[in-house]
């Protein structure tokens, strides 16, 4: 898989250039120009549409043919004449040819054994706009683009501190992706980050095109509806993020930042509970609570209580469902998998159709097709709410692959609770316990701090204290530096 | 072992209440209201205090021998035959306990939540959801506990909150008025109740700190004995001792007779239920974990994995053994060896190993500290 | 991992084979009301007795009780149309109560279901038979599924007829008399048992009170009358409503209520509001005596244009006469009670096993003779917090 380039740099610049030249044929966007300088031949490299031209045009060709007549050695022309801040040599000539790949300019001149790599990256980038999957209320709206020195920028502007390291490394064999690990040196958790680079190295995939690629190939367990990798598009996340103590992985060509480690709690908040003040994040937590279990298991239960245990409801209550599901054809189990199955597909052609459209599917779908389902007697109207009310509670969750996960952990204890009723939702809810409390996240548990409790960290996760009550840093972390405000 | 040191105080605080509090809560009121009619929270009270002793007795055994594991301790101290023979008899006893809970659970749910459904069905998807449990580590067995509490108490102690409206408290007097030996009869079924604290030998070799364990164990069986108090206490006053004596199982009739007018939901025993799966799953659990990792060590296979599979078929059969209600409850009390053999376990040879054994006494600290 | 492989197939087994308690909701009928009457047949009981446990039972099956089912009939309604289901019945005769059920089953469209069962009514024919009462009382402990909240009551006559009563306000004849029972808490004339408290009384000693019903024919009217008596799993009487209330007033049930004096040839009304009681029980040489003291407060509702109340001295005239007068009528039915019917609605054998355990352990074995040779003594002191609008 690995491409074969020579290394060499030749002393005549023209060499080098006829064996780029057919290194890279077939290649309309490669631009090379010779030029004299003094006494030598001098040659630029670069691609159409990537380099900077202006850069090149006034800062480099200028002052080389300003300067031409009086330059005496080879040496001064890095020195004395190249007007450019950003530039280096490199010796082997690979190395040159994967910069100019990647919108650098390479640089030969005759009797140098090296070549210079001029810094002149540009070209079309979206703008800072607002991160699309995740709104909040009050907070930052700057997000994270696809070209990776800007996201850096982006979050190195929210941590000024010295011990923040950014890393870089490179991977992907033939896409030669940027990648850069993030996090502060003295309150990261060692071990996490020694076993975040171990699996790091152990990839060998040839294109990296974004980084839920690098996500899928360092998770800890793949058959886990549940994602063990936190996702996000805005930078005060990450930056909050490597405050805890968790370490961030930026890929360049992907607006996602990565973060690990990661617990479920971790995938329940959202930036809006830091915020806004405490009574509203501690009731909103409770919501977030109720909204889970209810989108877990209200298609179930209906199931369970109709079919099975109906001495649960009151009478009247009992009477009304009973009433209402009078002359419906199917019995409510297969009611439920029918509404649960068009939910899906309804959710799919939103998301996917132009803007405007899908807002009137939505509701023409929800509202006409469900009201005409019920009028023509083929399904019930308790089912409709109950759809309804299970999607609302699923959109409640910030973080969408969580959503999804849910969805088919619904769908599991829905079949469950049509065998055996109450007995069956409870089995299945204590199946999906037990899964999550053994799964770990590069050595946390995924629970934390719900399990092997410090009862500080308990009572974080269901009250958020004003900010003047957090003095340490959580303590499932294990982090070097504890304090957070004294 | 690569979670030694791993477990904090209060995942020993949980798996203890935890282990211990199982489906003795639905059962025991009947046994001891009918014996000793009012004074049943007197006889609780009696158990809690002996059942610390015994437990005590654990920690000291473990302590001894450098809070090794049980077959360990056992091996050293009798041998590696006559220890491995002990550590099978612990396995065994604790297996058939269980299994004998489990099916009584499972006649439990079948009366009042799935009456048609087979009995071999309940228990197999029981028993396969322990199974999945028991093949992880001991830290995922401790966490699941820590969980369990919470989900346990949280709900038992609102649903007797709600049944004092029914409450008669006066029906716990008269007090003291029966004879020694109906006392004496009522703690051998309370004694029964408080079964599970073997967990003990599994957890304390584990745990983090060995500074607060006196403190912690004395505050989950103190936990312990007053949950069971409040519910003997509530049954006798809900129901008085004539209907507590002959209802089977008290504590879900209580809940039956709830009425809260205008909720939401208006019988409350399919809810409650569901909850007290956990009860009887806790205990399940921990105990099969136990059973499971004497088996490993035993017979030095490398994980959990081949001997919970093992283990998985016994308990199947001796729940389907005995053939009816009357049964069950006749194997449990009555029956000579299963008493000898609990006697044995708990009282015997615990005393053996502190006064007789070897122990691995590296010393230490010079003064014994409690 | 194998594991994984297997769960599959065996969830695949469950779900084709499974299933098996599942009964859809519009598959069944909710039974809201249990009347049984006994028949003829019942006296032939006896003959019971000579029947070996191994002979073939098929022929001599006597039918003692008649057993009806009420529930609302579902199936005019339906997704989209609204109103409230008319009742139905379902009639079925029977040696016992499970063989009822599963004769009506026999003849119900759909699974009957007694979950949520609100009433019972137990004829007084029935109530007469003790054999045949053990038998049901059984059955209602053994049952799980029967709700225990369920409201017990005694009707005067065919409890089928109660059934199948087409009362003024509401659709169905149980909500009637749940409605007419739930005005116990506005007026204590009425009481309510529930089938807990029925179970829990029988299982002390035997004895219970049950609230009365009986229909005027000529009005068509269905009321609450009074109690009837059980008395070791047989009727034996009934008290009246007014000697009800002074029961509850023993006991403790007491709620809200109203007495009445004559002065001057006019009645003035006392509404009692509040309420304490407190019961002691000595030993006055051989005998047992009880005491009883209630203090009530409450106020005037009528008395006669004219009168003037706000006096403290006419006040206090009125108090004495409420005094005596009414502790007059509860000592006459405590002493029906003990010395009539021989039954103890007011917990004296509870209160003497709880606070004088002593005393207990010596009469315990002789209580019947020791309870019927009790005197009594009930001091009412009575207040009178307000007299209305006007003076």
């Amino acid at each position: 898989m690995r491409e074969k380039i020579n290394d060499k740099i030749e002393l005549k610049a023209e060499e080098n250039i006829e064996y780029l030249k057919e290194l890279l044929q077939d290649n309309s966007d490669m631009i090379f120009r010779t030029f004299n300088v003094g006494k030598w031949k001098a040659s630029l490299v670069y691609i159409d549409g990537m380099a900077d031209k202006l850069l090149l045009d006034h800062y480099v060709l200028e002052p080389l043919m300003l300067a031409s007549k009086d330059i005496e050695n080879v040496q001064q022309i890095k020195d004395n004449v190249l007007a450019v801040t950003d530039m280096h040599e490199v010796k082997k000539l690979s190395e040159g040819v994967n910069a100019a790949l990647a919108g650098d300019t390479l640089m030969f001149i005759d009797n140098l054994d090296c070549a210079y790599v001029i810094a002149t990256r540009f070209w079309p980038a979206r703008s800072v706009g607002d991160p699309s999957s995740e709104t909040v209320i009050r907070g930052a709206r700057d997000g994270l683009t696809e070209t990776i020195r800007f996201n850096t920028a982006l979050i190195r502007r929210r941590i000024r501190d010295t011990r923040l390291k950014i890393k870089p490394k490179v991977m992907g064999i033939r896409s030669k992706t940027d990648v850069t690990i993030m996090y502060i040196d003295d309150i990261v958790n060692k071990e996490v980050l020694e076993e975040l680079e171990h699996r790091i190295e152990k990839i060998s995939i040839d294109a990296v095109l974004d980084s839920a690629y690098i996500e899928h190939l360092i998770e800890d367990n793949k058959y886990s509806p549940f994602p063990q990798i936190q996702s996000t598009e805005r930078p005060d996340v990450v930056a909050a993020a490597l405050y805890e103590g968790r370490v961030a992985l930026l890929v360049d060509n992907s607006p996602f930042a990565i973060i690990v480690p990661t617990t479920l709690p971790n995938l329940f908040q959202s930036p809006d509970d830091y915020y806004q003040r405490w009574m509203y994040s501690s009731v909103v937590r409770f919501i977030r609570m109720l909204a889970i279990f209810i989108s877990l298991t209200a298609p179930a239960l209906y199931v369970a209580i109709t079919s099975y245990h109906t001495d649960i409801i009151p009478t009247k209550l009992a009477y009304a469902i009973a009433s209402s599901r009078e002359g419906v054809p199917f019995p409510a189990f297969v009611e439920a998998i029918f509404m649960e199955l068009f939910f899906a597909l309804l959710m799919e052609a939103v998301v996917r159709m132009p803007r405007p459209i899908g807002a009137t599917i939505g509701i023409v779908g929800g509202l006409v097709i469900g009201q005409s389902a019920v009028t023509a007697g083929v399904i019930s109207p308790i089912m409709v709410i109950i759809v309804a009310i299970t999607a609302i509670t699923t959109f409640i969750i910030p973080n969408y692959e969580v959503a999804t996960a849910f969805r088919i952990v619904r769908f599991l204890i829905l079949i469950a609770s049509a065998i055996i009723g109450f007995y069956g939702i409870m089995i299945g809810l204590m199946i999906l316990l037990i899964h999550l409390v053994r799964m770990k996240s590069f050595g946390i548990s995924y629970l934390a701090p719900a399990v092997n409790t410090n009862i500080r960290d308990l009572k974080d996760m269901y009250i958020k204290e004003p900010i003047s009550n957090l003095k340490e840093r959580p303590k499932y972390m294990n982090t070097g530096d504890k304090i957070r405000q004294k | 072992m690569e979670d030694k040191g791993k477990i904090e105080d209060f995942g020993l605080f949980t798996t203890i209440v935890v282990a211990i509090v199982g489906v003795g809560i639905f059962s025991c009121p009947r046994e001891v209201i009918d014996k000793v009619g009012s004074d049943a929270w007197i006889v609780t009270l009696i158990g809690g205090i002996v059942v610390f002793l015994l437990l005590y007795l654990i920690y000291r055994v473990v302590k001894k021998n450098n809070f090794e594991d049980i077959t360990c301790i056992l091996q050293n101290n009798f041998g590696k035959v006559l220890g491995g023979i002990f550590a099978i008899t612990f396995s065994i006893y604790s297996i058939f306990i269980v299994s004998l809970g489990m099916r009584e659970f499972a006649e439990v749910i079948k009366l009042y939540l799935l009456r048609r459904t087979p009995i071999e069905f309940i228990l197999m998807i029981t028993i396969l959801t322990g199974t999945y449990l028991v093949r992880g580590e001991i830290g995922d067995l401790v966490k699941f506990n820590e969980i369990s509490f919470w989900i346990m108490f949280i709900p038992a102690f609102v649903v007797i909150m709600f049944c004092t409206v029914n409450a008669d408290f006066t029906n716990i007097l008269p007090v003291l008025n029966n004879k020694p030996s109906a006392y004496f009869r009522a703690s051998k079924y309370i004694l029964f109740c408080f079964g599970g604290i073997e967990i003990a030998y599994l957890i304390l070799p584990y745990v983090n700190s060995k500074k607060n364990l006196s403190k912690v164990l004395k505050k989950s069986i103190g936990f312990v004995t007053i949950f069971y108090l409040v519910i003997m206490i509530f049954v006798l006053a809900v129901f008085s001792k004539a209907q507590g004596g002959i209802l089977l199982w008290p504590t879900i009739t209580m809940v039956k007779t709830l009425d809260i007018p205008d909720m939401f939901i208006e019988h409350w025993e399919g809810i409650v239920m569901a909850f007290w799966i956990f009860f009887y799953f806790t205990t399940f659990v921990n105990s099969y974990f136990f059973s499971s990792e004497i088996v490993k060590n035993v017979l030095k296979l490398k994980d959990t994995k081949l001997s919970s599979l093992l283990i998985m078929p016994i308990i199947y059969v001796v729940a389907l053994y005995p053939e009816n209600i009357a049964q069950i409850y006749a194997l449990k009390f009555k029956t000579m060896p299963i008493l000898l053999t609990a006697i044995f376990l708990f009282l015997v040879l615990p005393i053996l190993i502190l006064f007789v054994g070897k122990g691995k006494d590296h010393v230490r600290g010079k003064s014994d500290e409690i | 991992m194998k594991f994984k492989k297997i769960l599959p197939i065996i969830l695949s087994c469950m779900l084709l084979s499974g299933c098996w308690d599942k009964v859809e909701i519009d598959r069944r009928n909710f039974i809201a009301t249990i009347a049984v009457d006994s028949r003829e047949d019942i006296t032939k009981d006896k003959k019971l007795k000579n029947i070996k446990p191994k002979d073939s039972i098929a022929k001599k099956q006597t039918k003692k009780i008649n057993v009806t089912y009420g529930f609302p009939d579902m199936s005019m309604l339906g997704p989209g149309k609204s109103g409230t289901a008319q009742d139905k019945y379902i009639n079925a005769d029977a040696y016992s109560m499970e063989d009822a059920y599963s004769e009506a089953t026999a003849k119900s469209s759909r699974d009957l279901y007694m979950g949520h069962t609100k009433l019972l009514i137990l004829s007084s024919n029935l109530l007469k038979h003790k054999e045949t009462i053990k038998e049901i009382v059984d059955y209602l402990q053994r049952n799980p599924i029967i709700s225990r909240t369920m409201q017990v009551v005694a009707s005067d006559g065919v409890a089928k007829d109660y059934v199948e009563f087409k009362p003024m306000t509401e659709i169905s004849a149980q909500y009637y008399i749940s409605g007419l029972m739930d005005n116990s808490k506005r007026n204590s004339r009425i009481m309510s048992t529930t089938l807990n408290e029925f179970l829990i009384l029988l299982s002390e000693n035997g004895n219970a009170l049950l609230p009365r019903i009986s229909i005027d024919k000529d009005k068509k009217e269905l009321m609450l009358s009074g109690a009837a008596i059980i008395k070791d799993y047989e009727l034996k009487g009934y008290f009246t409503p007014m000697e009800l209330m002074d029961i509850q007033l023993l006991n403790g049930k007491f709620k809200v209520g109203k007495k009445v004096v004559y002065v001057g040839g006019h009645p003035v009304d006392y509404v009692i509001d509040g309420y304490t009681k407190e019961m002691k029980v000595v030993e006055e040489g051989n005998k047992l005596v009880i005491n009883v003291n209630i203090n009530l407060e409450g106020q005037i509702s009528e008395y006669y244009v004219g009168k003037k109340l706000l006096d403290k001295n006419e006040l206090q005239t009125l108090q004495n006469t409420f005094n005596k007068s009414i502790s007059k009528e509860c000592k006459k039915v405590m002493e029906d009670a003990i010395g009539k019917f021989g039954i103890d609605p007011f917990g004296t054998r509870e209160y003497i096993e709880k606070f004088k355990p002593a005393l207990w352990n010596k009469i315990e074995k002789n209580w019947n003779e020791e309870y019927k040779k009790m005197s009594v003594n009930v001091i009412v002191k009575s207040e009178i917090r307000r007299i209305g609008a006007v003076q």
